[in-house]
Formats: structure tokens, C-alpha cells, sequence
């Protein structure tokens, strides 16, 4: 009776020895145990009986909706691939790649944003549109609208600080003016002082 | 279903017309190994609608990461195994729920008989049977449920599955062996006392492998 291994070590090959793997001489050293040693024939037996029932389980069929979701979720819209790195299926500046541009949701809203945003400045600007020419658009015309503007705000600027500076020196004047002056005679409406008792 | 299957050129032709917008190609590679991978997801996790979830997650993360796999350029079926091991792992890790075998009671532990009684060859694998296996796999450590699955359940040999989990053959090895040998524990815990009432022999064919 050949029993070189021990059961340890038996046991330690079990799954190989099911699956063939083992070189020749181990796998008959292993054979030779097993038919020697009772509880290593029967955890033998266990683990072949283990691999068969695991491989006899049944393959399930995902739900259909499995495929359906993952396309779903991975399906590329208007024919853009969706796939990182993966090459348009379009050259760059064709028509249809121009389109696919102009329609993307991204490009529609910064166009109405900066729309917006140019209307706000000529509004608050106060421009009439109505009355600009192409004539209005040479350098001299703009040089001259400038100077002008900037004339106009000179000119609203000095005007204000003179009127704060009338309203101060005519307070001023009011103040030393309450100052100077005797006490103001006394209203009817006030009540009568206390009269004084004189001796 | 074998890791051969699905040849390695083949797949790859397929990647590249994914990658050049073909949905066509991508809808093929969906159908092509959906099943594989939630069958692993549901022997994993034991629970149909989880493993519908990862199956999608498993999915959308291939279509996102299919130019880093087109750039490495290994096996296709190994590098979707690894893709999904590495979120079944995330997903018991958030979960958590998982009993471990060390969680065996004692009484259960008592009813384990060493070398005696009937042996689990004899069973016949009824569809009683195949959830009770199903239970003791969901007890199994995660280290040792993946490579017990990706051996008997997915046919992987042991240098796919050592490629796949990034591990040493001979751990690969050992621990396939390790699992089985705690599956047989666990079933015996289980069964051992009741063999006969999962006998079913009209639902017994196929049991070999």
C-alpha cells in the first residue's frame, strides 16, 4: 500500500486530481491515499460530487429587458457615437456635421444667451437703431460718437457737483442766518408760561 | 459555456467597428455576452434583480472603457470577467449582507460527519438541490465564490481565471480547492440529515458535467 502523503496534503491536491491536472506521479500518489484513507475517499467523493452540481447548474436567460435597458442607455442619438475616443462617422465640416452642430441643444442656447445679452446693452444704452446707417460705421463717425458721449457725461458730471455745491452754500447761509437771528416770536398755539410771582 | 467559445479575433474585429460608431457591432456584442455575464452576476449574488442591475452597470462601463481595452489588447471574455468581478466585488462590499461561512452555528457545524454517511455523490441534483447549492454559494468568502464560479459554472481553466483576478495560479489553484471543499461542508451541514428529501429524479438530467 502505497501512503506517502499525508491527509493534509491529500487534501490539499483534491481539486486538481478532479480536474486532471496533476502531473502523473502526483495524481497516482493521490490515488493511492484515497484508496487507502476512508475520510479522504469520502471529502474525494464530496468534492467531485460539489463540481458536478456546481457545472450542472442551469445557465439563466437574462429578461429581455436586460438588452433592451443596456441598448437603450448606450444607443447613440442622431448617429453620433457616444463611445469615448471613437471617430465621427462624418467629416468634420460636411453639411451633416454642420447641422449636427447647429441643432445640438449646447450651440442653440449660446446663440439665444449672447442674443439677449447684445439687446440688454442696446437697451440700456438707449440707442435708437432705427436711425444708424452703414455711414455711422466709419472711424471718424464712431471717434466723433464717442467724444461725444463722453462729452455729454463731462458735461451731466460738472453740472451735478455745481448744483450740490449751490444747495450746500445756500444751507449754509440758512444756518448762520437761524444763528444770527433773535429768538423767534412765540406761536398762539403754545401754552402760556407759569406766571411769575413778583413780591 | 466555454472561455473558447468566442474567439479572440472575432471579438476584436468586433470592438473595432464599435469603436468606429457601428451600433450594429455593439448591439452584437450585447447579445453575444449578456448572458454570460449576469449568469455571473446572478451565481455571485443569488438575486435575480441585482444581478440585472450589474449586468446593466457591467455593460455601461464596457461601452465607456472599450478604447482602454482596444489599447491592451488581451482577451476579450478575460477582460469583461475582470470588469465584472471587479463590480460584483464593489457591490458586496456596499452591500455587505453576505453571511460568511464562518457564520455556520454550532448545531449546523455538529452535523458535518467526517469520512461517514451517505456522500454527496449519491445526491440527485433536483431543483431543490440547485437552491440549496445556490444558498451554500452565497455563504462561500467572496475570494473563494468567484474562483469556484468562474471554474465550475463559467468552464474558465485555471490561467484565465489567474489572468482574470490579477492572482497566482497557485492561489487560484488553492482556493478553487479551498471552496469546494467548504460547498461539500455546507451542503452537509445542510442536507446531511435530510439526503432524500432533495432526491428528484425527474429534473436529475444533466447533472454531469
Amino acid at each position: 500500500m502505497n501512503t506517502t502523503l499525508t491527509c493534509w496534503e491529500c487534501e490539499a491536491q483534491l481539486s486538481e486530481y478532479r480536474d486532471g491536472t496533476l502531473a502523473a506521479p502526483s495524481a497516482a500518489s493521490v490515488r493511492a491515499h484515497l484508496q487507502a484513507c476512508a475520510a479522504c475517499g469520502v471529502l474525494a467523493a464530496d468534492v467531485k460530487a460539489v463540481s458536478a452540481a456546481l457545472g450542472a447548474l442551469p445557465q439563466m436567460e437574462p429578461p429581455p429587458r436586460l438588452v433592451a435597458a443596456i441598448l437603450a442607455q448606450t444607443a447613440a442619438p442622431l448617429g453620433v457615437p457616444r463611445i469615448a475616443g471613437a471617430a465621427r462617422p462624418y467629416p468634420a465640416w460636411s453639411w451633416a456635421g454642420m447641422r449636427a452642430v447647429l441643432f445640438a441643444p449646447r450651440f442653440t442656447l449660446g446663440v439665444a444667451m449672447s442674443v439677449f445679452a447684445v439687446a440688454l446693452t442696446i437697451n440700456a444704452a438707449q440707442l435708437d437703431l432705427s436711425h444708424v446707417s452703414v455711414a455711422d460705421f466709419t472711424p471718424a463717425s464712431l471717434a466723433g460718437l464717442v467724444q461725444r458721449q463722453v462729452s455729454r457725461v463731462w458735461a451731466r458730471s460738472v453740472s451735478y457737483y455745481n448744483d450740490l455745491r449751490v444747495v450746500y452754500e445756500i444751507e449754509a447761509a440758512l444756518h448762520q442766518l437761524r444763528q444770527n437771528a433773535p429768538s423767534p416770536p412765540r406761536s398762539e398755539g403754545a401754552p402760556p408760561p407759569a406766571p411769575r410771582t413778583t413780591v | 459555456m466555454s472561455i473558447a467559445t468566442a474567439p479572440a479575433d472575432a471579438d476584436h474585429a468586433l470592438i473595432d467597428r464599435c469603436l468606429t460608431g457601428d451600433n450594429a457591432a455593439w448591439e452584437q456584442v450585447v447579445r453575444l455576452h449578456s448572458r454570460r455575464v449576469y449568469n455571473l452576476c446572478l451565481r455571485f449574488t443569488g438575486r435575480p434583480q441585482d444581478a440585472e442591475d450589474l449586468s446593466q452597470e457591467v455593460f455601461l462601463r464596457l461601452y465607456r472603457n472599450l478604447v482602454r481595452y482596444r489599447a491592451e489588447s488581451g482577451n476579450f471574455i478575460t477582460w469583461l470577467t475582470a470588469l465584472t468581478r471587479n463590480l460584483l466585488i464593489d457591490h458586496y462590499r456596499r452591500s455587505r449582507n453576505d453571511r460568511r461561512t464562518d457564520a455556520l452555528d454550532d448545531k449546523a457545524e455538529a452535523a458535518w460527519p467526517t469520512g461517514t454517511g451517505p456522500g454527496l455523490d449519491q445526491l440527485v441534483w433536483g431543483r431543490e438541490a440547485q437552491e440549496h447549492i445556490q444558498r451554500a454559494l452565497c455563504r462561500l468568502s467572496p475570494e473563494l465564490r468567484e474562483v469556484v464560479i468562474l471554474r465550475d459554472l463559467q468552464d474558465m481553466d485555471y490561467k484565465s481565471i489567474a489572468a482574470a483576478l490579477a492572482l497566482p495560479e497557485g492561489t487560484v489553484k488553492s482556493r478553487i480547492n479551498r471552496g469546494r471543499i467548504e460547498m461539500a461542508r455546507l451542503l452537509r451541514a445542510t442536507l446531511g440529515t435530510s439526503v432524500t428529501t432533495v432526491k428528484d429524479p425527474a429534473s436529475a438530467k444533466g447533472v454531469q458535467p
